[in-house]
């Protein structure tokens, strides 16, 4: 069982995996078998974006850019509690791991669309640790449970000072240096899966109008009224279930966005189109749906 | 047990695996992480090469340059009898499959190379699966008989046709490409001798090239310390096969079980791979150690056919 705190997490958790994979539907009914390659491609670049954020971070601070700094700081795959590890190498250089539980492919799985959550598991933690490595490390991932065949996810990350810059070697790699801390403090992984969620809007909503202009468009906009469809009775019953009304103060606990997104994070992650889209079709029509009057949905999130 | 044949693929296997663990030992004793950087780069230009005239060889065919295409019509690598494989699936998109017995990785962790291997796993396939397929092959490596703990290779070979841009779609997937006629194919293996004396040529050439341009005289010294244990080793193996195998250890055995001919002037296979004085110092550095000592063990010259 997990505790109250845990439950959150993993609520929000589920909301991004709803999101993205209404997201993803719409795309490949609305726009055909091209959505795949603009979801591939903001996978690749969220990913990108967010290690190279991290990067610059970890430069700033003076902090060794290696990959055991990397997972200290970046979660393997997505920062849910459910999520089952194994870690077999933690080091500078070398990071293996694999993942024997993870609940946003088992969502994925559940809705019969694998597939389409494999766009996410083969481009983001890749070109995450890629941007953060400046191209300069390796992704593999051997083993993925959304695949038929696979009943664990295989990662094996390398990083080589021999094949890096010797500037870049001196910046990342240091003997005896102590790693990071991990970051798993709740409000380091809240602040983690919104900046997820608005970046997945934001990254597919580009991507989407980039390669299908106002087909494209449609397309976010119809997987968010389809996903807001799903997303709010599953938000009555979950208050049910923590005998808690279905009320601002829960979504605020419970879901990854403000109803009114105005969170700063929408600034460092998102975008105004993307922002203005989202509150169109999925933040007002949740907002509509659980019946929450205007002053309720007034809260402040990061 | 193995036939003669067999047992000829083996040693040319064997060869042509030892003598980048012996150049690349030399490398990093002498030059350190230099030494390591020069033979990464080096293994990835080989595997470019080898890519880049598998694609051609398929280009050739009319066959579209995807996953199935790579893993079936046949590649440059000759088939060593140890190795065993189980795919899992093959479709132009993906290749998947697990290598139980890698008598690669078992020969440099039988002489303590392990490391080296390592280098050769982490780039190698990367460059050559990926140049294949114009750089958008996704080359999934996650387990590797070379990394401690691993009980097997997870080769997991991907392209994507949506993640080519539109140009190269019909070039990679039959699907997209609505003038495509299917072009049959015989699978046809690479020939053990010829396979592997070219691998040998073009592995060492490169890593030549790599440790001369970073390290000039003295990285060619490198190398050549490395043909020669190379060289040495490769006497003791064959000179007990030819024991075991009751055969006369003469210049058709050397052929038959060396990845480099006797008098490699007289091989065209080194045509493309002369920069540096190459072939000359495979001569001198790697062929004469060969020959003398195997007259050290046998206390007799290398007859002639």
């Amino acid at each position: 069982m997990y505790n109250y705190t845990d439950i959150k997490v993993q609520n929000k958790h589920d909301y991004w995996s709803l999101l993205y994979l209404h997201l993803a539907q719409a795309a490949m009914e609305g726009c055909g078998r091209g959505a795949e390659g603009a979801i591939r491609a903001a996978m690749q670049r969220m990913g990108a974006a967010h290690g190279e954020a991290l990067l610059k971070r970890h430069r700033k601070e003076g902090v060794l850019t290696n990959l055991q700094n990397f997972y200290r700081s970046f979660p393997r795959c997505v920062d849910d509690p459910r999520m089952r590890l194994l870690i077999l190498s933690d080091t500078q250089q070398v990071q293996l791991w694999e993942v024997h539980t993870c609940a946003n492919a088992d969502l994925w799985n559940k809705a019969g669309e694998g597939s389409l959550g494999a766009f996410f598991c083969e481009e983001y933690p890749a070109y995450a640790m890629l941007a953060y490595t400046e191209g300069k490390g390796q992704a593999n991932l051997s083993k993925r449970i959304t695949c038929e065949r696979d009943n664990h996810c295989r990662f094996s990350m390398y990083c080589r000072p021999a094949n890096m810059p010797k500037e870049q070697a001196a910046l990342s790699f240091g003997e005896g240096s102590a790693a990071l801390p991990m970051d798993e403090s709740d409000g380091s992984r809240n602040e983690r899966t919104a900046m997820l969620t608005i970046s997945t809007l934001r990254y597919l909503f580009e991507a989407l109008g980039e390669r299908f202009g106002n087909e494209g468009i449609c397309a976010f906009a119809n997987g968010l009224r389809a996903a807001s469809n799903d997303i709010a009775p599953l938000l009555r019953v979950q208050a049910s279930h923590t005998l808690r009304p279905c009320d601002a103060e829960f979504l605020k606990a419970n879901f990854p966005l403000s109803l009114s997104a105005d969170e700063t994070l929408w600034q460092m992650w998102g975008s105004e189109q993307a922002r203005e889209q989202t509150k169109i079709n999925l933040l007002d029509r949740l907002s509509g749906l659980l019946e929450l009057d205007e002053k309720e949905n007034r809260y402040v999130h990061v | 047990m193995y036939t003669y044949e067999e047992q000829c693929t083996i040693n040319l296997g064997d060869g042509y695996t030892l003598l980048y663990s012996f150049i690349i030992r030399r490398m990093l004793d002498s030059f350190g992480l230099e030494g390591e950087r020069a033979a990464r780069e080096a293994t990835r230009r080989f595997g470019r090469d080898r890519a880049l005239t598998t694609r051609a060889r398929h280009e050739k065919l009319g066959a579209k340059i995807n996953m199935k295409s790579l893993f079936s019509i046949g590649g440059d690598l000759p088939p060593d009898p140890r190795f065993r494989r189980e795919l899992q699936e093959l479709n132009p998109q993906e290749r998947v499959s697990h290598t139980l017995i890698c008598p690669m990785a078992d020969m440099w962790k039988q002489y303590g190379e392990q490391a080296i291997g390592r280098i050769y796993c982490e780039e190698f396939h990367n460059s050559c699966y990926g140049t294949y397929a114009f750089g958008y092959t996704k080359v999934y490596l996650a387990k590797t008989l070379t990394q401690d703990g691993d009980e097997y290779c997870a080769f997991n070979i991907v392209l994507r046709p949506e993640n080519l841009p539109d140009e190269l779609k019909p070039q990679c997937f039959a699907e997209y490409d609505p003038d495509y006629h299917e072009v049959k194919y015989e699978r046809k293996a690479a020939d053990g001798k010829t396979g592997f004396d070219h691998l040998s040529i073009k592995l060492y050439y490169y890593l030549l090239d790599e440790a001369v341009k970073a390290f000039g005289d003295e990285g060619a010294r490198a190398v050549e310390a490395g043909l020669e244990d190379a060289g040495r080793d490769a006497a003791r193996r064959i000179a007990s096969t030819a024991k075991e195998c009751g055969k006369e250890l003469d210049a058709a055995f050397f052929s038959q079980n060396v990845p480099f001919e006797m008098d490699p002037e007289s091989d065209p296979l080194w045509a493309d791979y002369l920069e540096n004085n190459a072939r000359q110092r495979a001569k001198e550095h790697f062929v004469e150690t060969l020959k003398a000592e195997i007259k050290a063990l046998t206390e007799r010259d290398l007859a002639p056919v």
